[in-house]
Formats: structure tokens, sequence, C-alpha cells
């Protein structure tokens, strides 16, 4: 993958306000990347399996991350990621869980699904800031190509 | 001293008889008797006599007139005498001075009257010797020696006849005594035996004892009713002859297992009795040991335990949704609190940097939220008191109540054009009205949501009679549900769509309150586009 290449991300989260946030959070770190958001965990995996309106390559590239909110509406977040699992291509995407449980049994299944790492949205904005720039670093480590100081390319 | 037995006595009895029919034989075929053959009978006759004196003594347990015996004694000698007196022409005049030494003896006398018996005795035999034809000497060696003879015979057979019937009250005492204790253990095994039967048919368990292969010993009444079986037929059987064959040998593993292992073995498992209804058994099998200590076989209690199972199992039901309850709160609840505090964060940036264009749409983020908080608190509020039961139940027609909430919904009805139709018979509802006023409500608001884009929107509610209870419905006519998701829709905060109004809670609030009056929801549809049917029963719903 060529450096300077945006990459995608995968946010699968059910709302508005939540998205709004991790999208200005990944803006404000300049990091050059287009974020692919579904509301739903159904939309994920159409989105994943290139079902439906996510058929074309084009406009729904592979994400190189995925970010997921456990509780989601129609099938919730840890189907999501068993599905994750189960695809020989698709597990290769890292996915981290972003939700707002932090109970325990959630992390422990979380994990036992397959998630690479599991966030608890704080309830505090410098907190969340933090957090999303600990996702871009560690974005950039897996992936190596997060160019930084451009105006990151946002798609909805 | 030996006491004989009953089979001795008879021994000595048919001994007696072949000695006695010896002596006839040779006094009646013998006319003239030699002098070495009138020894042999000499001594026949002793033999008789001992053996009649043998008999006389034989201590017996079982009282027998002692009169009797001495008449027939006298009798039997008397016989004897006079028999070789007419067949030989001898005199036996001795024999009959013994006898009546004898005889008197055993006439329950002291030894010191024992001399009294010898002295008449002797005089007895002295008048003999005076009538004698032709008269010996007087002083004879013979008579001198058995003058004190008497004496001698006489003292000995009253000690002898003394110890007898000492001895013969020992036994006839004994007799007694055992006839006694064992009425009084038979008596004291009945009582033990009723209570015990008691205590072991009146306690609503079943309970039974089986030996070392399993064979019932013991069963009691409520077992047998268990099975269907008297409890008197199930002695001797096994549990193959009550149970099907997979079970009976799971049973029979389990006594072996508990007459090896020596511990108590406790198992819990569903059963259907006689009467095919299926109850929860726990079984409890103990192993019984005799007084050597010895496995005997095995003792089981069985209690129903279908209510505590039930009261398990609503528990546990009870757990999982406060579980799901306090999940639902932390999560969803928490979720508006992280909006707000981030883009307040963001709007103290917007205020430092002086931008009231971010700063407004900063607010709207945080009034939604504040909003949405607010409504999810309200609705858990109502949640939580539906368990309690506030008003009382009444009765009411379910048409009254169909109006009554088509009117509360009847702002997301015309705003939408959806056109309404009641249908179904009369039907009287018990319950607490308000609450289903609400449970009809929550279904028409749902309805009236999820109409998405049909030209001609539909909802139609009633009753259908056809089944064993009345079964309430509520169709629509707009964008239905996905089958994977029917189960889901029911759970607290859980919306298929991020992007409708509303928390989540409509239809859980519905199933709580259908679940309090009894009865169940579900979901039907036939797919996305197609439509929905919620239907529920009520208990103690009737038509009419």
């Amino acid at each position: 993958m060529p450096k300077d290449e945006p990459v995608t991300i995968l946010l699968v989260e059910d709302d508005p306000a939540h998205a709004e946030i991790v999208r200005r959070s990944l803006k404000n770190f300049r990091v050059a990347n287009r974020i692919a958001h579904v509301k739903d965990g159904q939309a994920a995996l159409d989105y994943l399996f290139r079902k439906g309106e996510y058929s074309n390559p084009e406009t729904s590239p592979r994400p190189a991350i995925i970010l997921l909110d456990l509780r989601l509406p129609k099938v919730d977040g840890l189907e999501v990621l068993r599905l994750i699992k189960e695809d020989a291509e698709l597990i290769k995407i890292p996915a981290l869980v972003l939700t707002t449980s932090a109970a325990e049994s959630d992390v422990d299944i979380a994990y036992a699904h397959g998630a690479v790492s599991y966030l608890v949205k704080p309830v505090d904005a410098r907190q969340f800031a933090g957090l999303m720039e600990a996702f871009c670093l560690y974005g950039r480590d897996q992936t190596g190509s997060w160019p930084k100081g451009q105006a990151a390319g946002i798609k909805d | 001293m030996k006491i004989l037995t009953l089979d001795e006595k008879l021994t000595i009895l048919s001994f007696r008889g072949i000695i006695f029919l010896i002596l006839c034989f040779f006094l009646l075929y013998s006319p003239v008797m030699e002098a070495k053959f009138s020894f042999t009978i000499f001594n026949l006759l002793n033999i008789y006599l001992l053996s009649n004196m043998a008999l006389w003594w034989i201590p017996t347990p079982k009282f027998t007139n002692p009169r009797l015996l001495t008449v027939l004694f006298l009798f039997d000698m008397a016989f004897i005498s006079w028999f070789i007196y007419v067949t030989q022409g001898w005199n036996t005049d001795l024999y009959l001075v013994y006898f009546v030494v004898i005889f008197m003896s055993g006439m329950q006398i002291s030894i010191q009257q024992s001399f009294l018996v010898g002295t008449v005795a002797s005089l007895l035999y002295l008048a003999l010797w005076a009538n004698m034809n032709p008269r010996s000497d007087f002083l004879n060696t013979a008579l001198l020696l058995r003058l004190p003879f008497f004496y001698i015979v006489s003292s000995f057979t009253v000690f002898f006849a003394q110890q007898v019937r000492e001895r013969e009250r020992l036994l006839r005492q004994f007799a007694l005594d055992a006839d006694k204790m064992r009425k009084q253990m038979i008596n004291k095994l009945e009582t033990i035996q009723s209570r015990q039967e008691a205590i072991f048919n009146n306690i609503p368990d079943m309970a039974w004892l089986k030996d070392k292969e399993s064979r019932f010993i013991a069963v009691n009444e409520p077992f047998g009713k268990f099975c269907g079986v008297c409890p008197a037929e199930l002695m001797g059987k096994t549990d193959s002859d009550i149970w099907p064959r997979p079970l009976a040998e799971r049973y029979r593993a389990d006594d072996r297992e508990v007459m090896q292992s020596g511990k108590r073995k406790c198992v819990e498992e569903p059963l259907a009795g006689k009467d095919k209804k299926m109850c929860w058994l726990e079984t409890i099998k103990t192993p019984i040991y005799n007084n050597l200590g010895e496995v005997m076989g095995t003792v089981g209690i069985a209690r129903d335990i279908t209510g505590r199972k039930r009261n398990e199992l609503e528990l546990q039901e009870r757990n999982d949704e406060l579980t799901s309850f306090s999940y639902a709160v932390s999560h969803d609840l928490k979720s508006p609190l992280v909006t707000i505090t981030t883009f307040l964060g963001y709007l103290e940036e917007d205020l430092k940097e002086r931008n009231t264009d971010g700063a407004a749409g900063n607010i709207a983020y945080i009034r939604t939220a504040a909003d949405k908080m607010s409504r999810l608190l309200k609705e858990l509020l109502e949640l939580s008191r539906v368990g309690q039961k506030t008003a009382p139940y009444v009765e009411m027609p379910l048409s009254a109540v169909l109006e009554e909430a088509l009117a509360l919904a009847a702002g997301h009805i015309s705003e939408r054009g959806i056109k309404t139709r009641i249908t179904g018979e009369t039907v009287t509802l018990f319950g607490d009205r308000q609450r289903l006023l609400e449970v009809f409500q929550n279904l028409f608001d749902n309805a009236a949501k999820f109409m998405g884009g049909q030209p001609a929107p539909l909802i139609e509610a009633g009753v259908e009679l056809s089944g064993a209870e009345p079964v309430f419905f509520v169709r629509d006519n707009g964008i239905g549900i996905d089958s994977r998701h029917q189960a889901k829709i029911f759970g607290l905060f859980e919306k298929l769509d991020a992007a409708t109004e509303g928390t989540g809670l409509g239809l859980a609030l519905a199933r709580r309150i259908i679940e309090a009056h009894g009865g169940r929801i579900w979901a039907e549809s036939e797919g996305p586009g197609k439509g929905t049917t919620f239907r529920f029963t009520l208990a103690n719903a009737k038509k009419g």
C-alpha cells in the first residue's frame, strides 16, 4: 500500500453523536483517512461482505481497521465479531471495540470473539480525545500508512 | 440331671413295648419253664419296671396329671403280675411290693415320709411271707437284705421324683416365660411396625427399601400412588417391572454405586409417573447395613420438586431480566452522558475561540442527548413500576380498552394518515386497566412508527377465539420485521433502526405488563415490507 493513500476506517456506531465525536477526534489528529460509517450490525456485515448497497469495491473499499460498538440494532456487535472471525479474509482486519459498557463480562466476551482491543468511551471530552489519539497511533502501527498533516478525506 | 426330650420318651416307650412283647411270648409259649428261663423272665421284668420308672420321671414342660399316670402305672404292673401268675403260677409278690414303694414315693412326698413308705412296704412283705406256703425261715438272707432295700429305694425315688418335679417346674416356668416374652416381643414389634408404617405412609415423599439385588422390600403409599400400583404388589419386584428399561438400568446402577461407595447419592431428574404428568424429582439413595455392618440394600426417598424447579426457573428469568436491565442502564444511560460531556468539552473550546456557529451545533447535540436521557429515565421508572401491583384488577370490555388506546395513540396515527379497524368478538378482560391500555397504546404507536412508505397504511386490532384461549392482535401493513430479529425486539432498549424515534422500551414495557397479567406476547411477520402482527394472550380473559 503506498504511503500516502488514505486508509478506510469502518465505524459501526448507532449513536450519531458518538459517530460525530469519533469523526472530529480523528480530524483533530489530522490523520488522512476515510471513515465509512454504518449505523447497525446488519449494515456492518453487508459492508464487510459486500452485499446490497455496498457491493461496489470502489465506493466501499475494504477497511484497514474496524471500530465497533457492541450494542447495536438488528445484529449486535458480538455477532459481527464472530462472523468476522469466521471469514478467512476479514479476520486479518483488526477489529476494535468502542463502547460505553465497562462490564467485565463484555470485555471478556469481546476478546473471546476476536476483538484486538476494547476501548471504553470515557465520560470526558479530554479523555475521549486521548483515547482517539492512542487509537490513531495504534492504527499507524498496524497499517504503517496513516499520513499525518493532511486534511482527512472523510466519507460517510 | 439330663432332661429327656419328647423323642427320648417315645424311644423308651417303643423299647418298653418290645420287651413287653418278648415277655408275653416267653410266658405264653413256654408252658414248662426251666430254671434258666425263669432267670431270663426275671431280668426282662426288671427292665420293664425300670422303663416304667424312667417314663414316670421324665420331666415334660407340658403339665400332665400325675394321678392319671400313677393309675396307669398301677394297672400296668397289676396286669403283668397277674399274667405271670396265671401262665407260670409264680408268685410275683415281690414286684408288687416294689411297685407300691415306687408308686408311693412318686406321690410328691418328702424324704422323711419315704421312711414311712419303706416301713409300709416292709410290713406288706412280712405279711406276704407270713402267708407263704410252705413258709421259709424268717431269718433267711434274702428277706433280711430286702427289708433295708425298701427304705433305700423309697428314699432314692422320692429324691429322684423331687428333682424331676423341680426340673419340670423350671421347665414349665421357662416355657411360660418364653411364651410371655414372645407375646411381649410380638406386641412390641407390632407397635414399632405400626409406628414406622404410620411415618412411612404419611410422609408426602415417596420412600422405599430395596435389598442387595434391588428388589423392593418395602414401599410406601405415595410411591405406589406415583407408579399407580398397590404397595403390596411391588414387594419383591424390581425397577424393571415399573419403569422403561433404560431408566430401570440406570436406577440399578445407582443402587450398585451407593452400595459400593457406601455414600449417599442425590439425583434431580424429570420423570413422568402413572398420570403421565412430567414432574421433577429429587431422589436420595442411602445404603443400609445389618447389625454385622454388611450392606443389606438401599433406602430411597424421592420428593416432588416441580414447584421448586419452577421457582428456580422463574428466579433465573428474573435474574436474567435484572442483569439485562442493569446492563442496559449502564450502557444506554451512559451513552447520552458520554455525548453531553464530550460536547461540553467542544463547547468550551468554541467559547475560547468565540465560535458561535460551532457552539450552536454542539449545544444541539447536548440537548438531544439530554432529552434522550430524560425520556429514558421516565420510561425506566415506568418499567420498574409494572412489577408492582398498584391498581386493583377489574373486569373491562375489550372494545372500550381498544377505543381508548386508539384515542391515546391518535396523534401518531392521524399525522401519518393511518386508517384503523377494530374486529373480533366481545371479550371481557381482567386486569389493571391503565396498564392494559398502555399495552395497546404501545403496540399502536409501534405500528404507526414502522409504517414506512406504505401508501395505504392500516392498523387492525381485535381478538381471535379459535384457539384454547383468546388471542389478541394488533396488525399493521408496514415495514415488517426480519424473522431473525423477531425475538430481539422485546428486549430492553432494543431498536432495530437507530434512526427511528423512541427509546426501545415500548415493546419491553408491553411484554412486562402482559407477563405480569399471566400472558405472553410474540411477533409474526412474513418479512420486510409485509407488515407485522403482534399477538398476545392474557390470563382470565373470557368471551362475552
